[in-house]
């Protein structure tokens, strides 16, 4: 088993008080198979607008996503 | 002097770092949900460390018509819910731990069966793949609920890593009003402390309301309080609790019950046992 020491990856930070953390897989998703829809499901609903286009406010803010 | 919970604390380190504890798990309970554990075992070739403390109960995705129930598993209609059930049946077999599943008289929510079937005993430490673990509390042990990575170290070591939490005892007195139950009564303690009023606790709930109760009520009790924010609830075993446990399936019997009473009976925490925090209650109102 490799020891776990470093995760690289895109920060997203959500400033705001009592985190749901529900909200990184809703619920419901809970029974969707592993593979490829699970991409579509993280933070699923914090994420979409009603019309399924990608919301602007988590991941498209640039300046408050931190690339390693 | 020591409580109920400093005493099955104490028994149960195995090791200690900083201001984590390793404590040794005596039961673990798992449902369809726990798929992601035996991914993750799969993954890393591990394998489970005692399957026979390990027991799986299908009961988030099962379907509850009977109907659907008489056509067998192929019945479900939807695929992703037949997957989660069949999933808990192809890893409990490959892992060949105990499944309460499709078919079995023995099979219901884990948090009833497993009393019904008597493995929630006094004493122990009891994890559960689900919020609602701390409902076997009421039988005098230690019942929390675990996330999926715990829940993969737990069958992996049968050992958990866990900040030891503060004990508060609430205490409840007085004959039950009129029309009053045991979840009106968790709820008025939840309204008293608020739903973020127990965080980082143990809850030991006492006093003669609690005494009078039925196990049935108990265990809404310390079902509920979670909903407090607490890690845990826990009722001090006595006499209801040692006649609901004799014969269940999972008890000890002949000999090793006897000697088990007479652990069980040294249980209950000191009358001036040092409890961090102390609130009263009047069941009446």
């Amino acid at each position: 088993m490799q020891p776990f020491v470093t995760l690289s990856g895109v920060a997203v930070p959500l400033d705001e008080a009592n985190l749901d953390t529900n909200q990184l897989c809703p619920t419901r998703f809970n029974k969707v198979p592993k593979g490829p829809r699970f991409a579509q499901i993280l933070l699923h609903d914090r994420r979409f607008n009603s019309d399924g286009s990608e919301s602007q406010i988590i991941f498209s803010i640039r300046s408050h996503v931190v690339t390693p | 002097m020591q409580t109920l919970f400093d005493k099955i604390w104490a028994k149960h380190v195995v090791a200690q770092e900083e201001d984590e504890t390793l404590l040794y798990v005596d039961r673990c309970l798992i449902h369809e949900g726990s798929r992601h554990t035996f991914d993750t075992l799969h993954e890393e070739g591990l394998s489970v460390a005692h399957p026979d403390k390990v027991f799986a109960f299908s009961d988030h995705y099962i379907p509850t018509d009977p109907q659907i129930r008489a056509q067998g598993v192929a019945g479900i209609a939807d695929p992703e819910i037949r997957n989660m059930v069949q999933l808990l049946i192809r890893n409990t077999d490959d892992y060949k731990i105990s499944r309460f599943g499709w078919g079995d008289d023995r099979q219901g929510i884990l948090h009833v069966a497993g009393p019904e079937l008597g493995l929630s005993q006094p004493g122990i430490v009891l994890v559960g793949a689900d919020s609602h673990t701390s409902t076997h509390g009421a039988f005098g042990n230690l019942s929390f609920g675990i996330g999926a990575s715990e829940t993969t170290h737990v069958v992996a070591t049968q050992t958990i890593w866990q900040r030891r939490p503060a004990t508060l005892r609430i205490k409840i007195d007085g004959p039950l009003g009129f029309g009053v139950t045991a979840k009106d009564i968790i709820l008025a303690v939840i309204a008293k402390i608020g739903i973020g009023g127990a965080i980082g606790y143990a809850i030991e709930y006492a006093g003669s309301a609690v005494t009078r109760m039925t196990m049935s009520e108990r265990m809404t009790i310390c079902n509920m309080s979670i909903e407090a924010g607490a890690k845990a609830g826990m009722i001090g075993p006595d006499d209801s609790t040692y006649e609901f446990l004799a014969n269940r399936a999972f008890a000890p019997k002949g000999r090793a019950w006897d000697e088990a009473l007479k652990y069980w009976r040294t249980l209950p925490s000191e009358a001036e046992a040092h409890l961090v925090d102390v609130r009263q209650l009047w069941a009446g109102k």
